[in-house]
C-alpha cells in the first residue's frame, strides 16, 4: 500500500494531528501548519453562550483546505457515541468519524463491546468510521470486517506518552487487516512516531506530545519528519536483528 | 413555556421553533459548524424552520471544538 487513502480520499502527509491542549490557538495553528498534517481531529461539545473568543476552530480548518476528523471522546456508550457522530455530521458536513467509546476514566482505554456496536451501526449509517481500539488484533480483525475504513489501535493510553508498548501486536495487527492501520494515542515523541512508521503502519494520529511539549511547534516538525522516516524505512526494509557481530568493512587484504 | 437548552433550563416563548431559538440565543443559524438535536434526535437545518420546540424539550447545541 503505497499510497494513504481513507474513504478514496489520497493524502500526502500520514501524520493526523489533534487540536486540544495547545498553550494557544496561535501556537496550534503554527504547529498544525509545521506538522504538514492533512488530516485534523476535532471534538464535538455544547456551544457556550458566554464564549466571545470568537475562535471558530471549524472555519479555521475549512480555510486551510484540511479534512477534519471528528471524535467522539467522552462518549462511554455506543448510543452517545452514534449522537455525537449524527451531530458531528450534521455540523460539520463530513461522514468522517473517529469512534471513541472509552470504557474507564482512569486509563481511557476503550469498550470494545460498545465500540463495535457503534462502529457497525454507524458503518450502516453510511459514515466513514475510523475506530480508536485496542491493539488487540481480534477487535482490528471484527473492525475491518464491520465495514471500518481503518483501524486505529493505541500505541499507548491517550496522552500518556509511553510510546509503542506492543509493537508485536501492532505487527500482527498490520499482518490481519487490510485496511490503514494509523496508531492512535500514546506516541510521546518522534522515535514513537518512527517506531510506529517501521511497523509498517499507514500513519499516525498524535495530539499531546505535540501540544504539551515544551516547543510545540518544533515537535511538530520532529513528527513529520519521524513519520516520513519511518515510513522510508519500513519500504526499504530493516536487516535482520542478530546477536553477534558481521564485519561490515572487508576481511580480506588486511596488512600482515 | 420551560426548555432544557444544554442542560440549562430556559424559559421560551410557546412552539418557538429551532430557527428563531437560534436567534434569540443570539446564534447565526445560517453559520456552518453548528449542529442541533432535540430529545437525543439531531434535527437537520433544513428541518430547523418547521420544527417547533415543546414544553420540557432537552435541546442539545453543538459546535466543533479543539479536540484530539
Amino acid at each position: 500500500m503505497q499510497e494513504f487513502k481513507i474513504a478514496d480520499q489520497t493524502y500526502t502527509s500520514r501524520l493526523l494531528i489533534g487540536t486540544a491542549g495547545y498553550p494557544n490557538f496561535h501556537i496550534m495553528t503554527e504547529a498544525i501548519t509545521t506538522s504538514g498534517a492533512e488530516i485534523a481531529t476535532v471534538s464535538m461539545r455544547r456551544v457556550k453562550f458566554t464564549d466571545s473568543s470568537g475562535e471558530n476552530l471549524f472555519a479555521l480548518l475549512r480555510e486551510r483546505g484540511m479534512t477534519i476528523l471528528p471524535n467522539t471522546a467522552g462518549c462511554f456508550t455506543a448510543k452517545d457515541a452514534i449522537l455525537t457522530a449524527n451531530l458531528a455530521r450534521e455540523a460539520l458536513g463530513t461522514s468522517l468519524i473517529k469512534v471513541e467509546v472509552i470504557g474507564d476514566e482512569e486509563t481511557l482505554f476503550p469498550d470494545v463491546e460498545q465500540l463495535l456496536s457503534a462502529a457497525e451501526t454507524l458503518v450502516k449509517d453510511g459514515f466513514t468510521v475510523l475506530p480508536y481500539c485496542n491493539d488487540d488484533p481480534i477487535t482490528c480483525k471484527k473492525l475491518e470486517d464491520i465495514g471500518c475504513a481503518a483501524v486505529m489501535p493505541l500505541g499507548a493510553p491517550i496522552g500518556s506518552g509511553m510510546g509503542i508498548r506492543n509493537p508485536y501486536n501492532i505487527q500482527i495487527i498490520r499482518d490481519l487487516v487490510q485496511v490503514p492501520l494509523i496508531v492512535d494515542a500514546g506516541v510521546g515523541t518522534a522515535s514513537d512516531a518512527a517506531i510506529a512508521m517501521e511497523l509498517g503502519c499507514d500513519g499516525v494520529l498524535l495530539n499531546t506530545a505535540v501540544a504539551k511539549a515544551h516547543r510545540p511547534v518544533l515537535m511538530a516538525e520532529a513528527m513529520k519528519k519521524a513519520v516520513e522516516a519511518g515510513r522510508a524505512a519500513f519500504l526499504a526494509g530493516r536487516i535482520p536483528r542478530k546477536l553477534y557481530a558481521t564485519a561490515s568493512s572487508p576481511q580480506t587484504g588486511m596488512i600482515e | 413555556m420551560k426548555i432544557r437548552i444544554n442542560g440549562e433550563a430556559k424559559e421560551v416563548r410557546l412552539n418557538i421553533n429551532i430557527h428563531d431559538l437560534l436567534i434569540v440565543l443570539e446564534l447565526n443559524p445560517t453559520q456552518a459548524g453548528i449542529a442541533v438535536a432535540v430529545d437525543r434526535e439531531v434535527i437537520p437545518k433544513t428541518k430547523w424552520q418547521a420544527t417547533e420546540l415543546r414544553e420540557n424539550s432537552e435541546v442539545e447545541i453543538i459546535r466543533a471544538v479543539q479536540g484530539g
